[in-house]
């Protein structure tokens, strides 16, 4: 089940989208018809996927460049998708820094939608596992600053896959270590209710169950 | 839900958004095809009703660069509606046979463009030749009655 936010003015663009990715999917989407309730709406929720127009009528400055870069400001790297008939060259080139990111070309088919879908849900996926070798490593070292670069990542991985077990386990491992045993505990507690299968983030690893 | 046979696999392009046109494409829509229509003049695209789910690509569709634009070498079916037939014409040729649509339907407002259209291979659906039969099978299934009450 993945949960999906849909962001444009044109009402008939926002019906189809909706309709297209609940056929291809399992997934919760949820609509915005401007970038100001796009971005409330990221401040309540956390989405796998976000699909968004560049184009907004009635608005000058809040375009869906903008929408982007204040997602990534807040820290939130939820892979976009930009569905627009008006892009240009510039503005692939600016919205390129803020990854992952991926464009279609409105009007688009079922087929064209699905595939960029499943590569962005991919992209996440690798990017994810990335992160958690690096922060692994980075909360096991014991060179300064290392811990704090750990953390950032793992910030990272809380908004890439919000509801994964594995961010927590790493945020109570790096609380540990600063001796915050109390919060880590939290941390750990989330976790475990989030880790159906009880399996940690090592592979092979088990945890201990009450 | 109506949406699961076609499930939106189906690209069709409706070129017109006239009487026809709108209501064809707002219905395909419900249905569960994939539409985009296209249109020169913005002002009739806002009389698609709010739960039509689709694309709406403004511009000429006898120019090349708005087909372009609406995918149509990625459409399955091309429905033209305009009110004028060498529009018509032109823009079901174009989309047979520079964009390869394989399946093309054409309004075609006066009766006596049909074989023209019939011969280059386009699909006709002609309001005139619809009404005549649609009356002739109307007054046939009524005719035993008719004939009864006569005599």
């Amino acid at each position: 089940m993945i949960d999906v936010l849909v962001v444009d003015d044109e009402k008939h663009v926002r019906n189809l989208l909706v309709r297209m990715i609940s056929i291809g999917f399992e997934c919760n989407p949820m609509e915005a018809g401007s970038v100001e309730e796009a971005l409330k709406l990221c401040d309540k929720h956390r989405f796998d996927l976000i699909t968004t127009d560049i184009k907004f009528e009635n608005e000058d400055e809040l375009d869906g460049i903008e929408f982007i870069r204040r997602l990534r400001l807040r820290g939130i790297f939820t892979p976009v998708l930009i569905v627009s008939a008006f892009a240009t060259a510039e503005h692939i080139a600016e919205v390129c820094k803020f990854a992952p990111i991926d464009y279609l070309a409105k009007p688009f088919t079922q087929d064209e939608l699905r595939k960029k879908i499943r590569t962005l849900l991919e992209y996440k996926k690798d990017s994810f596992e990335r992160y958690l070798r690096e922060a692994e490593g980075l909360i096991h070292s014991n060179f300064p600053g290392d811990l704090e670069k750990g953390e950032q990542l793992v910030r990272t991985m809380f908004s890439l896959m919000p509801s994964s077990p594995i961010p927590h386990y790493l945020m109570a491992e790096i609380l540990t270590r600063r001796g915050n045993s109390e919060l880590a505990e939290k941390h750990r507690n989330a976790a475990k209710a989030l880790d159906i299968n009880m399996r940690g983030y090592r592979k092979g690893d088990e945890i201990e169950t009450d | 839900m109506k949406l699961r046979p076609i499930n939106l696999k189906f690209y069709v392009i409706v070129v017109g958004c006239g009487k026809i046109g709108l209501e064809l494409a707002a219905r395909l829509s419900q249905i569960g095809f994939n539409v985009t229509i296209i249109d020169k003049k913005p002002n009739s695209i806002q009389l698609l009703p709010e739960d039509y789910g689709g694309f709406i690509v403004i511009g000429d569709a006898t120019e090349r660069g708005t087909m372009e634009q609406a995918k149509a070498n990625k459409a399955d079916l091309l429905i033209v509606t305009t009110d004028d037939d060498s529009t018509n014409y032109f823009i079901s040729m174009v989309g047979a046979k520079i964009f390869g649509i394989p399946s093309v339907l054409a309004l075609v407002n006066n009766r006596e463009n049909v074989p023209l259209f019939e011969r280059s291979e386009i699909k006709v659906i002609s309001p005139i030749n619809l009404a005549v039969e649609t009356f002739e099978r109307n007054i046939l299934e009524g005719i035993d009655q008719l004939v009864g009450d006569i005599k």
